[in-house]
């Protein structure tokens, strides 16, 4: 039945319109980036971050952990694999949040589920995760956890994107080897 | 008499096809548009109009305000029309989008609202879509990183 329509339907949307609606004014689909630091720093492996800004702009720095899908090229086929799976969670974000909110519809509309925005995009992350700073006299214990959230997560960020792109994937390698020396563990 | 009731099933499945087909065709409430065309219409915020661009606009356009009460309604346009992003598929509201001759531009105080129901109209066939961007250049990371040269992958940094 599907041959004989006058629109391919592979390529349209599988959601009705009502129910991506619905889905978009949620509050639901949000992470914020003090969520998405703690993911980095915790090496969360049941998510899945997709950087939708294009290629250069991925290269010269990204979140830790980030798939590259540029926006420009987001309707090829080849990224299924990235967008179509039921374990992860997709956070997608770029410099703002609204090419992260044209990727999280059309996924979404697609059919593909577990999809999210990190809020903000990166201009929040690096406001809030790189930027801030503790100017107070006394910290309390969750302003205390909330800043090493943000200075472990910066840390990992400003180490792994002054790396050349060759030493990059073995980043987290060389970080468990020091943590095990650390702890006095074997090589 | 044998070829003939043949023929008669043939028949009704096409029927049945071709039945199966209108329905699904004229159904307004599912996408037909292809995903790629949001995709291209988007390309690098072409679909992205600033306010001065807007004010500068020589052509009929309509405006629609997608906040709900005070919550989006940061910005005011003379004679823009609310529609509610909730409210957005009712058929009183797709009749006013549907009519619309002219440009449509959406507007609401969180640009990812705007970006959502800009995608939700562009599949359902709204070809003269643009949004109203708060800023004059959507999506451009405002600070500079600077990479620490320092570090090395093999000392004690890491």
């Amino acid at each position: 039945m599907m041959a004989f329509l006058p629109f391919n339907t592979a390529r349209s949307f599988q959601l009705k319109p009502d129910e991506l609606l619905s889905k978009s004014v949620s509050d639901d689909i949000y992470f914020s980036v003090d969520q998405v630091a703690r993911f980095i720093n915790n090496e969360d492996t049941t998510f899945q971050l997709i950087d939708v800004r294009d290629a250069e702009q991925f290269k010269a720095f990204n979140i830790p952990g980030s798939v590259n899908i540029p926006f420009n090229d987001f309707s090829d086929p080849k990224w299924e694999v990235y967008l179509n799976q039921k374990g992860l969670k997709n956070i997608y974000y770029g410099n703002d949040e609204q090419t992260a909110s044209y990727a999280w519809t059309i996924s979404t509309g697609m059919g593909y589920g577990n999809n999210f925005v990190m809020k903000g995009g990166l201009n929040e992350w690096y406001k809030t995760v790189m930027l801030s700073q503790f100017d107070g006299e006394n910290i309390t214990p969750r302003e205390n956890a909330l800043f090493e959230n943000r200075f472990n997560a910066r840390k990992t960020f400003t180490q792994i994107n002054s790396l050349p792109d060759s030493l990059k994937k073995n980043y987290f390698n060389a970080k468990h080897l020091q943590a095990s020396k650390l702890d006095g563990g074997c090589e | 008499m044998k070829q003939l009731k043949g023929l008669g099933y043939i028949f009704l499945f096409l029927i049945i096809i071709l039945v199966l087909v209108l329905v699904r065709s004229y159904n307004p409430n599912l996408f037909k548009q292809d995903s790629g065309n949001a995709v291209e219409a988007a390309l690098n915020n072409r679909n992205s109009i600033t306010m001065a661009q807007l004010k500068a606009l020589n052509t009929q356009y309509l405006v629609i305000n997608l906040g709900t009460g005070g919550k989006f309604d940061s910005i005011k346009i003379k004679n823009a029309i609310n529609i509610p992003v909730e409210n957005l598929l009712d058929k009183a509201n797709q009749t006013i989008l549907k009519e619309s001759k002219d440009e449509i531009i959406l507007y609401s105080a969180d640009v990812s609202t705007t970006a959502k129901v800009w995608v939700i109209l562009n599949q359902l066939g709204f070809k003269k879509l643009l949004i109203l961007s708060p800023d004059e250049q959507p999506e451009v990371f405002k600070y500079k990183f600077q990479p620490d040269t320092t570090v090395r992958l093999e000392n004690d940094s890491i």
